[in-house]
């Protein structure tokens, strides 16, 4: 195997001593001169028409600059996420808000925004001004919300459903139940989770006098961001500039497209003012008015022989997408696509969409629809290895897809580790101590419990999806290298910088990186669907190769040899088959400053390029494939059947991901996802009171997992070679939080012979459910 | 999520912070490590048109053992110099375990123990040690000053007993009798989180028979209370499981937890069953105060 010189390495990160130190920029820390400050006054209500406001008291204010309301701005239905910019021919994106509307559809929604010269005067702005409202029913519940009785949110073909049905056939799903020996069937209902990223929905919007929009802000995908603020205020794009400043405090899926409507409503109260405007969310803001992940319902119907063989799968999804549309119609279809592509059963069916609700919209939250599959689908083969008598890990290992298996998506699965992760992280775990942990009558139970999950490593085919990247070998020989993917944290300004200096055959502090804008970045869909390092890497890779050509073609006529014929290392360039600055006789020798050299630096190169007016320019232009990251999760948990609470004692995390470019990167990231799927697993929820109120606002409020939650994770990596990924590799970013939570209700199971089918499992819920249990016993 | 305008005083001494409470009388508010007041002013929830900070009250700052007599803690110590107080390690442990199991290392840092107590939420983590423990509340105000047992502060819901003018000065933890103390939080995380429950005992327990015994409940009524009857129950008896599982069962009798989005009402009274037997077991076995 080739021995790599940056890749597979945990250099430090590039942006680790910036952001150390405090200095990194964030659009939280933006400040132009003459900027405004702009606030948003919010709907109290679930559902109601605005039947007047008055904004004349709040105009009148001192320091007021500008007031937005539905009366003053675009009339341009668009989509807050990026769906409205790749949403794949004949489906046809969904366009369901204006930035202002008349009518208000959750608590939270936007009625009217303010510009001021203090955040304190556009705050105090908001109270002056006058709304009447007509409230009108409201619905909250998905299936409630497809009924007869329920309030028409959004005029659709089918009541309240957002686009259209996935339906995804795969084999006679009916003759494959037919054919079964044995069948479980269960719904499962999932709770309303937030992505509680560490920096709040941020934009701050310049409008220059010749009409050229600047955004600076904290969205994942800046290119087609651009392209909705370019339709939504009728610009043409190439006047239109988003970027980050150069960084994000976290993302998880929140800002997929604008970062709720920051940016959206930065540049009407910049347009209106005529002056930067600065709009950072409140937590309590982005808690209500930001997009969470998709409440809802999943239920499996699973067939098996009785040897264990899966047969016939039935899966079903009926998710809550909040007030407006975003994601709510390709979620859904990666539910389905994720949680038909796990295993091998000839015989499925996939039928799933949202409703609209009068909640907060759902749209991206890592995982993308995937978690909810694999708590419903995990739990169900849990259930089916008890009804049949098979070991759980056993039954999977039987049934996990393989290499070159039939399945339901557009691509191969080109390579799978899962049963060598299932393997690893069984050891980890000590699998083989299942049901010996707990001695008779003991108060406090222990059960261990797995799970396992796939992933994509990038959006197609659920959107168009390509990448460009640019490689600029300076005149110093330095390289700089230009892609239009963010840094929300995940590590991609020093992993796409380590990818270029492999292949360039620099080291990694000869490059640096321009980042997420797009005036001086090529086009890139951007961050998401753990698709940064391999799709967006696999453009940096072409670009690359392409400068890399470009320098060894120069050379080679300097040499008088055949471009093939040269290597490129360590920024020094000569012929293959001899050492850097080797003096072997008869070897070729460059001409160069009228000089003769058995070698010859990149920098010299360069530079005589320069002399000779030309630079290296490499370019890469790629449509990126797809492929499966496979992962296995395995919780020990102890159960307090007092307190009736759950601890996680260990979790052993073994990934599959292609190759591991920075291996702390990945295991930093799985780490994160464990977490947040520990708190998917037992605590985090929003919950809404009678009257539409989100009681879940604040981290205060809001359970997240907190560093002391924290227990031991084992993260262990396994490398199945992807031939369609750069240097093979996969996704990572997502997959920590998709087998996360069945592998705690599991190992909950193991613990209390209690099958939870409803997450989080609260203190209190286990409480009602320890009630129910002693006393059917009695 | 501004604060609005007040005026704003930082005295030199109680008396002159006395005075300037007595001057404004409804219209001031005393400001301590500003955790949960500002909070509060800047979602609106107050408004003080003047603010008495008492930042300045170095005096009121300091854990002393008074020999013979017990421990003194000034009010304006923060949760974390409490933590950190060798005082209190020595002498009374589970003040300094319950003053670390409050929110988070960074309130800690800055909440006062006057403000845990004078802001009277129910669910406070400190109140129910310190009753368990007998301690007292020494106030002063314009006119003189006055003593309170820390359970005769309270008065409800964010109500103290407190006159306009005065001011929280100290916390008095006498000597004890009691050979063991503890107070348990259970909070729906490890940190950062409101007491769902919070159970504070402290047991004489001599040749394993409880001579006597006090047990304080947080958030589980208006107010931090007392649950007399099962103290009544423990005084004398043997200390055996079974025993201590009988208090607690009275315990959870003597509580009236409220719903909310943390917890129902039903379980925080089984919470309390268990963790009054817990406690006390813990505060028997470990054999401190």
């Amino acid at each position: 195997m080739k021995e790599y010189k940056v890749i597979g390495k945990s250099v430090r990160r590039l942006d680790a001593v910036e952001k150390a130190t405090g200095t990194a920029g964030f659009t939280s820390d933006m400040k132009l001169p003459g900027m405004l400050y702009g606030k948003v006054l919010r709907s109290p209500h679930p559902h109601a028409r605005i039947v007047s406001i008055d904004t004349s008291e709040a105009e009148k204010l001192p320091g007021v600059k500008a007031v937005a309301t539905h009366k003053n701005t675009s009339r341009e239905l668009f989509n807050t996420s990026a769906t409205m910019t790749f949403t794949v021919p004949p489906m046809q994106p969904v366009l369901d808000q204006y930035i202002f509307d008349n009518v208000v559809r959750y608590v939270g929604d936007e009625v009217a925004a303010v510009a001021a010269t203090s955040e304190k005067i556009a705050e105090a702005a908001l109270k002056l001004i006058k709304v009447e409202y007509e409230l009108l029913p409201t619905v909250y519940d998905p299936k409630e919300a497809m009924t007869t009785e329920a309030p028409v949110i959004h005029q659709c073909e089918m009541k309240n459903v957002p686009g259209e049905v996935i339906q995804i056939p795969f084999g006679d799903v009916e003759k494959g139940f037919a054919e079964s020996d044995v069948i479980v069937e269960k719904e499962y209902k999932l709770p309303v989770v937030k992505q509680a990223q560490m920096e709040t929905q941020a934009a701050v919007a310049q409008v220059s006098l010749d009409g050229k929009i600047t955004v600076w802000c904290t969205t994942q995908t800046p290119h087609p961001t651009k392209m909705i603020l370019a339709k939504l205020f009728s610009v043409p794009e190439s006047k239109v500039r988003v970027l980050n400043p150069p960084y994000i405090g976290g993302g998880f899926g929140v800002r997929i497209g604008c970062s709720a409507k920051a940016e959206p409503i930065a540049v009407a109260l910049s347009m209106l003012a005529k002056k930067p405007v600065k709009v950072v969310y409140s937590r309590e803001e982005d808690f209500i008015a930001s997009d969470t992940r998709h409440a809802g319902y999943v239920s499996v119907k699973l067939g098996a022989k009785k040897d264990g063989t899966f047969h016939a799968m039935h899966l079903k999804a009926t998710l809550n997408g909040g007030a407006y549309c975003s994601f709510s119609v390709e979620t859904p279809g990666v539910l389905g696509c994720m949680g038909l592509a796990v295993y091998r059963v000839p015989n499925q069916f996939y039928y799933g969409h949202s409703a609209y609700t009068n909640t907060t919209p759902a749209g991206a939250m890592r995982g993308f629809g995937n978690p909810q599959a694999m708590y419903a689908i995990e739990s169900t083969v849990d259930m089916m290895a008890e009804k049949l008598g098979i070991d759980p890990l056993e039954l999977r290992l039987k049934n996990i897809m393989q290499v070159g298996d039939p399945w339901v998506l557009p691509y191969k699965c080109g390579s799978t580790g899962l049963a060598e992760c299932i393997e690893k992280g069984a050891k980890s775990i000590g699998w083989e101590n299942r049901g010996k942990l707990n001695k008779p009558g003991a108060k406090k139970l222990r059960g261990i419990g797995m799970g396992v999950g796939t992933h994509v490593s990038n959006a197609w085919p659920f959107c168009g999806d390509y990448d460009n990247a640019y490689v600029t070998i300076q005149q110093d020989g330095s390289v700089h290298l230009a892609s239009g993917v963010p840094d929300m944290g995940t590590g991609t300004s020093t992993t796409l910088p380590q990818l270029t200096a492999e292949v360039v055959g620099v080291s990694l502090d000869r490059v640096s990186m321009t980042l997420a804008d797009t005036a001086s970045t090529p086009f890139d869909i951007g961050s998401h669907a753990s698709r940064a390092l391999y799709a967006a890497g696999t453009a940096v890779v072409e670009a690359a190769r392409d400068a890399r050509r470009q320098v060894l073609e120069y050379a080679a006529d300097l040499f008088k040899v055949a471009p093939e014929r040269l290597v490129l290392e360590d920024s020094v360039i000569f012929p293959a088959g001899q050492t850097a600055g080797d003096d072997c006789a008869g070897s070729p020798v460059c001409t160069i400053g009228g000089k003769e050299r058995k070698s010859i630096t990149l920098k010299e190169l360069a530079y005589d390029a320069h002399q000779r007016n030309k630079q290296f320019i490499g370019v890469g232009r790629i449509v990126p494939e797809n492929a499966p990251p496979w992962h296995a999760h395995f919780a020990e948990v102890e159960v307090d059947t007092e307190l009736c609470q759950v601890r996680v004692l260990r979790v052993a995390a073994v990934h599959d991901v292609g190759k591991a470019i920075h291996p702390v990167i990945c295991e930093g990231q799985i780490e994160g996802g464990v977490l947040q799927g520990i708190g998917y697993a037992l605590s985090e929820e929003i919950k809404y009171d009678d009257r539409g109120r989100q009681l879940e606002n604040s981290f205060h409020k809001y359970m997240l997992p907190t560093a002391d939650d924290v227990p031991e994770i084992e993260t262990g990596l396994v490398e199945a070679h992807e031939p369609s990924g750069p240097f093979g590799a996969k996704g990572v970013g997502e997959c920590g939080l998709v087998p996360t939570a069945p592998a705690i209700t599991n190992a909950i199971y193991n613990a209390t012979g209690i099958w939870f089918c409803e997450i989080p499992v609260t203190e209190e819920k286990m409480f009602r459910a320890l009630k129910e249990k002693a006393g059917k016993t009695v | 999520m501004y604060l609005p305008d007040f005026e704003y005083y930082a005295p030199e001494s109680v008396a002159e912070a006395c005075q300037l409470l007595a001057q404004f009388g409804e219209k001031a508010k005393v400001l301590a490590g500003g955790t949960d007041m500002v909070v509060k002013m800047k979602n609106e929830l107050l408004a003080p048109e003047v603010v008495v900070s008492v930042k300045n009250l170095e005096q009121l700052k300091k854990v002393e053992y008074v020999a013979g007599k017990g421990v003194s803690v000034g009010a304006l110590c923060t949760h974390n110099d409490l933590v950190k107080s060798d005082v209190l390690k020595e002498k009374f442990a589970s003040v300094a375990n319950a003053a670390r199991q409050m929110a988070n290392n960074q309130v800690r840092n800055r909440g006062t123990i006057a403000g845990n107590i004078v802001s009277a939420v129910p669910s406070a983590d400190l109140p129910p040690v310190l009753i368990a423990l007998n301690a007292t509340a020494k106030l002063v105000g314009a006119k003189g000053e006055r003593t309170l047992a820390m359970e005769d502060v309270f008065a409800g819901p964010g109500k103290t007993v407190l006159a306009n003018d005065e001011v929280l000065t100290e916390i008095f933890i006498p000597e004890q009798k009691m050979t063991g103390s503890n107070y348990i939080k259970f909070g729906l995380r490890k940190s950062g989180a409101l007491a769902v429950v919070g159970v504070a005992v402290a047991v004489q327990v001599e040749n394993g028979v409880i001579k006597d015994a006090r047990v304080a409940l947080g958030a589980v009524a208006a107010t931090p209370v007392r649950a007399k009857k099962t103290e009544e129950f423990l005084k004398g008896k043997k200390v055996t499981d079974d025993v201590l599982a009988e208090a607690g069962v009275i315990a959870s009798g003597e509580c009236k937890p409220i719903s909310d989005i943390r917890a129902s009402a039903e379980y925080r009274t089984d919470l309390v069953r268990i963790f009054t037997k817990r406690a006390l077991r813990k505060a028997v076995d470990e054999g401190h105060v």
